[in-house]
């Protein structure tokens, strides 16, 4: 759970002062190692904040959740899950 | 029991993954509508978390305060240290380079630059070592000027031997320290002529009588070819019981590390006494005289001393 807690700070970092090509990877990896909703919070607010009055609003939320569903659906099936 | 048990546990399980699937749609839903509903609102919200964090970033990366600007510059100063130095390194080569090639540039300036007479630069193919005898052999033959007969040298004016044979492209030269090669040299320092012979290996030998003051140092001078010094005295051999002492020669610059040589484009010919003496004071001359330039040189003959001469010798009447 700490460790959870502390990936999450980095890709929070990431999301709202690093640079966009890491903060992706780190989100990528975030969903696949925990799948957890929380990332949608972020994405929210980078969404709200740099989407705001752009021509492609919204692309991470959407994105974020489309990803958290499919990992919800592929998970069961491969096997480095179920180590 | 237990086959009802695991089937509801598998059930149970399936049943909340697709509750976890419908959440997570559900608030990507939500969120997304709330997007486009509300933009200025949900901006609002977002502007008060990240906006600090991008004006922290702006601070730091642009502002103009000295701490940030401190911290750039120390970037900055570190990969300019990192560039410099590199820019040394490779300077440091280009300077070793330029050094060895002037060194190379004065050697063959120095083998052509003589004023005499004029000269035949070639490359050295074949030295003592490679070769059977105390031969060298060189790049240019008859097709570029050398003839038979004529004088070898090395530097400005060490005469080291005489080309012996020479072909369309090369030329062997027989250089004067082969064994049983005679030479008439004069010794500048007890002032005597003797005769040399050739011992091999570089090495020339002369033999005087024990009550000539043979030195270390001495130079040796082949009045046979103008400008013809050969090199200085390294050791001396003299056994007390002997009637004689001798002196071994060798050039200044070893016969093994030699790679030009200069050929003078007239064979050597038989020179008279009185030209042979004619030449050996032209060599102590030059070997003796530095040319410094007029408004360097204090001399008697020149109006400079004389003034300061006057000058001085009318202070010392007035003091006394």
């Amino acid at each position: 759970m700490k460790i959870r807690i502390i990936s999450f700070c980095i890709v929070s970092f990431f999301a709202l002062a690093g640079p966009v090509f890491v903060f992706i990877p780190a989100l990528v990896l975030y969903v696949l190692t925990y799948t957890g909703s929380e990332v949608l919070i972020l994405t929210v607010a980078v969404d709200a904040y740099f989407g705001y009055g752009t021509t492609h609003p919204y692309v991470y939320t959407l994105c974020t959740g489309i990803g958290l569903i499919l990992v919800h659906i592929v998970r069961p099936r491969l096997w480095v899950y179920n180590t | 029991m237990k086959k009802f048990s695991s089937i509801t546990r598998v059930n149970s399980r399936r049943i909340s993954q697709t509750k976890k699937r419908t959440q997570i749609a559900l608030v990507t839903a939500v969120c997304l509508l709330l997007l486009f509903l509300v933009p200025k609102l949900m901006n609002v919200l977002a502007s008060t978390v990240i906006a600090p964090v991008q004006m922290t970033k702006a601070w730091f990366w642009e502002s103009g305060n000295s701490f940030p600007q401190y911290l750039r510059n120390r970037t900055e100063l570190l990969n300019e240290i990192q560039a410099l130095q590199k820019q040394l390194a490779e300077s440091a080569g280009e300077r070793h380079t330029i050094k060895t090639l002037s060194q190379e540039n004065d050697a063959l300036r120095s083998l052509l630059g003589y004023d005499g007479e004029e000269r035949i630069l070639a490359g050295v193919i074949g030295r003592p070592g490679t070769l059977p005898y105390d031969v060298l052999m060189i790049d240019q033959g008859t097709h570029d000027g050398v003839q038979e007969g004529a004088p070898v040298y090395i530097g400005d004016n060490t005469v080291i031997g005489v080309v012996r044979n020479a072909t369309t492209q090369t030329a062997l030269v027989e250089l004067v320290t082969t064994p049983n090669f005679e030479a008439t040299v004069y010794i500048i320092g007890p002032n005597i002529y003797t005769n040399a012979v050739g011992m091999g290996g570089g090495q020339l030998r002369v033999g005087v009588p024990q009550g000539i003051a043979l030195e270390t140092g001495d130079m040796v001078v082949l009045p046979s070819v103008a400008s013809g010094i050969y090199g200085e005295i390294s050791t001396i051999q003299s056994a007390p019981s002997g009637p004689e002492q001798y002196g071994f020669v060798s050039p200044h610059t070893p016969i093994a590390s030699i790679r030009f040589v200069s050929v003078g484009t007239r064979p050597m010919q038989t020179v008279s006494f009185e030209a042979a003496q004619e030449i050996v004071s032209h060599t102590k001359e030059e070997l003796f005289s530095v040319p410094v330039p007029e408004g360097v040189l204090v001399d008697t003959e020149t109006g400079s001393s004389t003034a300061s001469s006057t000058a001085s010798t009318t202070s010392l009447q007035e003091s006394s």
